[in-house]
């Protein structure tokens, strides 16, 4: 489970974000909230790019606040270039994999993935060469590998057209629920909170 | 533009131009004293692009690697501080560490030093100036990866290897080609450090060739037909490194919030990056503060009474400042008319402006120097004008750099804004004034210094026009030295540290609050 227990960013200007959260495996997330508010800084927060002023964010009751991002149980996505362009969808997805993995079950297992997320046929091309749509499935696909309980999501699919944007959400959707994945998605988009059938966390600046 | 490359060819010409006979270029080429001479410029330019990229794209690594390092900011500040450095002001420095008599020769560790340093001294030298020049433009290649590519490499844990060949190989690699490029023409062309440190025939490159022929021999032709050659080996180099351009960024631009590095954290990697940046201190920093602990400035004091003294300071002061803003007017001129070659997909007239500014980096000054001086003879008194011709050569030798540091950022900025513009009621003038000028001022204000700091510096065309009469500092400096007057070298290196320093610093400052200004 997933805990973010009284936890608060502060601003230059005075200004603070709060949010307490409690999030089951299976649950989706989204955070909204008015443009520049926090949103991105509250999942940069949890995944560890920056600290939070107070608070403590826990997995299964254990704090992870002080860990490092890599030690963190948690993978994440961006808006773009979340793949290294010049490498394989095959090695950017295998970039994921735990290091003591061995190469036939990190094999096997991709081509499994890869044949759920539908992106069997581009494996050997190289990221930079495959379609916005497909290069956030291969992202997925690396999340998927690295077998992680927690998933962030800073508005992956905002770039996407309106038919790969909603398949993108429905591939979302079905992950969180088949790998017990706690998901937090940050969103701008009311469709996108009925679309994942997600619980709405909406953020408001408050002064110091 | 078409002047510009005029003016550069008609100088070889001018020169070659004076009294050749049929067979002079076939007796030159047998010459085997020539021969040695390519040899060479050649082998120590290359050496030196083999030496100063390798530490300079190491260091690019280690402080990249080394973001939350407290002292980084200043150690990249002191080590950039050697670009802007005069080269006399450099020599002196290095002599300080390695050379006969210097620091290094005074500790156990003289035995590493070799009987004579002579090659090793130059490559030390162009090490000294260009491996910062490699470090910051692969600096910022690092910088620019994309700040989700580092968080995503974070979150992955890469190892040192995989971060190396995934994120930082790829970025360095695409900007060492033309960096390389660059730095072989710098050093193919380096002229005071070699007649300084050089120390006679067995280190004369072509360049120094040419001011022997032009100074002491007065051989137009020989002068015309080498700088021809290195012309061409210049020429062949560039085609070798690609087409790639070389963007110098202003500072300000190279830093960004700190993303954490698993590799940082590995006791492997601490110990090689201290390595690296303890190797750059030794071979940019510690040579300056050298010069700044170990100069007898007493003695050399009497200096700043004499009017000769000040004469030459406000020389060099106000041709810094002419050049600096004619490579600027130049420059901005250049870069409107690419825009406009680009807007009506004129491609030869891009490479014809390419040609243009490269020139300057290609033709040595001396030649520049001499050709002005032979063309405007039958017009002009050359002597009376000696300051205005070594403004113009200065700022068409500062050009290249200039360019480098304006053009992407103008072509950007028009690209952006010019259907804006169009829609609003403004004329060219109030668009240049209100809209680009403060909008690219940390770009002037980093290409003004850093021209006027280079100009400022400049011991090559003042070699030919130098007289009692007419002084700037580092010539006055190269005097001194000349004439075995360490004291007075040791005082004037300092004041000539000191002001470029101080006038890269004011530029870059003075235009930054003038865009505030502005900007209100």
């Amino acid at each position: 489970m997933l805990r973010l227990k009284n936890t608060a960013i502060h601003f230059p200007d005075n200004s603070k974000i709060d949010c307490d959260l409690t999030g089951k495996p299976g649950k989706i997330f989204t955070i909204t909230g008015p443009s520049g508010v926090g949103k991105s800084t509250l999942l940069l927060a949890i995944a560890g790019f920056r600290g939070f002023d107070s608070g403590d964010v826990l997995w299964q009751e254990a704090s992870f606040a002080h860990q490092a991002v890599w030690d963190r149980p948690l993978s994440m996505l961006f808006q773009s270039d979340n793949l290294f362009g010049h490498l394989s969808a095959y090695r950017n997805i295998a970039l994921s994999a735990p290091k003591t993995s061995k190469k036939h079950e990190i094999s096997d297992k991709i081509a499994q993935i890869a044949q759920n997320l539908d992106i069997a046929q581009i494996l050997d091309k190289p990221c930079s060469a495959i379609s916005g749509g497909q290069q956030q499935r291969v992202g997925l696909a690396r999340v998927l590998l690295a077998n992680k309980p927690i998933l962030l999501l800073d508005e992956p699919f905002s770039a996407l057209d309106d038919d790969n944007r909603h398949a993108a959400l429905q591939l979302v959707k079905k992950i969180t629920k088949e790998h017990q994945l706690v998901t937090l998605v940050v969103t701008h988009d009311q469709d996108d909170v009925s679309a994942l059938d997600a619980t709405s966390l909406v953020l408001g600046r408050k002064p110091l | 533009m078409f002047a510009l490359i005029s003016l550069g060819f008609l100088c070889l010409w001018t020169l070659a131009n004076t009294g050749v006979t049929s067979n002079f270029f076939t007796q030159l080429l047998s010459d085997s004293y020539i021969r040695h001479v390519i040899f060479i410029t050649i082998k120590q330019a290359l050496l030196s692009v083999f030496f100063a990229t390798l530490i300079g794209s190491l260091g690019a690594l280690a402080f990249h690697r080394r973001a939350q390092f407290k002292g980084r900011n200043i150690l990249l500040l002191a080590c950039f501080s050697a670009m802007i450095m005069p080269s006399t002001v450099a020599a002196l420095s290095l002599l300080k560490l390695w050379g006969q008599s210097g620091f290094i020769a005074q500790t156990p560790l003289a035995f590493l030093l070799p009987q004579k340093l002579g090659l090793w001294s130059v490559i030390l030298a162009h090490v000294f100036f260009n491996a910062p020049l490699v470090m910051r433009v692969c600096l910022s290649a690092l910088d620019a990866v994309s700040a989700a590519n580092k968080r995503s490499a974070a979150l992955l844990h890469l190892s040192a290897w995989q971060y190396f060949w995934i994120l930082d190989w790829p970025a360095i690699r695409a900007v060492l080609p033309s960096i390389m490029g660059l730095v072989f023409l710098l050093c193919a062309t380096s002229f005071s450090l070699v007649l300084m440190l050089g120390g006679g025939p067995a280190v004369t490159t072509l360049e120094v060739s040419i001011y022997t022929s032009l100074r002491f021999d007065f051989n137009l032709p020989k002068a015309a037909f080498l700088s021809f050659v290195q012309l061409i080996i210049c020429l062949i180099v560039v085609r070798l490194f690609g087409r790639g351009r070389t963007h110098i960024s202003a500072l300000s631009r190279t830093y960004e919030r700190a993303i954490p590095r698993a590799d940082s954290q590995q006791s492997f990697m601490r110990v090689i990056d201290t390595l690296i940046i303890a190797i750059i201190v030794v071979l940019t920093i510690l040579p300056v503060i050298l010069l700044i602990l170990q100069s007898d400035i007493s003695a050399g004091a009497y200096l700043l009474q004499e009017a000769r003294f000040w004469q030459a300071f406000s020389n060099s002061v106000l041709l810094a400042i002419g050049a600096s803003m004619l490579a600027l007017i130049l420059a901005f001129t250049l870069g409107f008319l690419a825009h406009e070659a680009r807007l009506r997909g004129k491609n030869f007239l891009l490479q014809m402006i390419d040609i243009s500014h490269s020139l300057f980096l290609l033709i040595p000054a001396l030649v520049l120097g001499t050709a002005l001086f032979i063309l405007l003879r039958p017009y002009i008194d050359v002597s009376a004008y000696a300051f205005w011709i070594l403004m113009l050569g200065n700022g068409l030798l500062a050009l290249p750099f200039c360019h480098r540091i304006i053009a992407p950022a103008l072509l950007r900025h028009l690209a952006e804004t010019d259907r804006l513009c169009e829609m609003l009621p403004l004329s060219q003038m109030r668009r240049l004034f209100i809209i680009i000028l403060p909008s690219l001022r940390s770009e002037i204000g980093f290409a003004l210094g850093l021209s006027a700091a280079l100009s400022f510096g400049d011991l090559g065309i003042i070699t030919l026009f130098g007289s009692q009469s007419f002084e700037t500092l580092p010539y006055m400096m190269f005097s001194f030295l000349s004439r075995y007057g360490a004291e007075e070298a040791d005082i004037l290196a300092l004041i000539l540290l000191c002001t470029s320093l101080g006038l890269y610093g004011l530029f870059t400052k003075l235009i930054g609050l003038w865009g505030v200004r502005v900007a209100r």
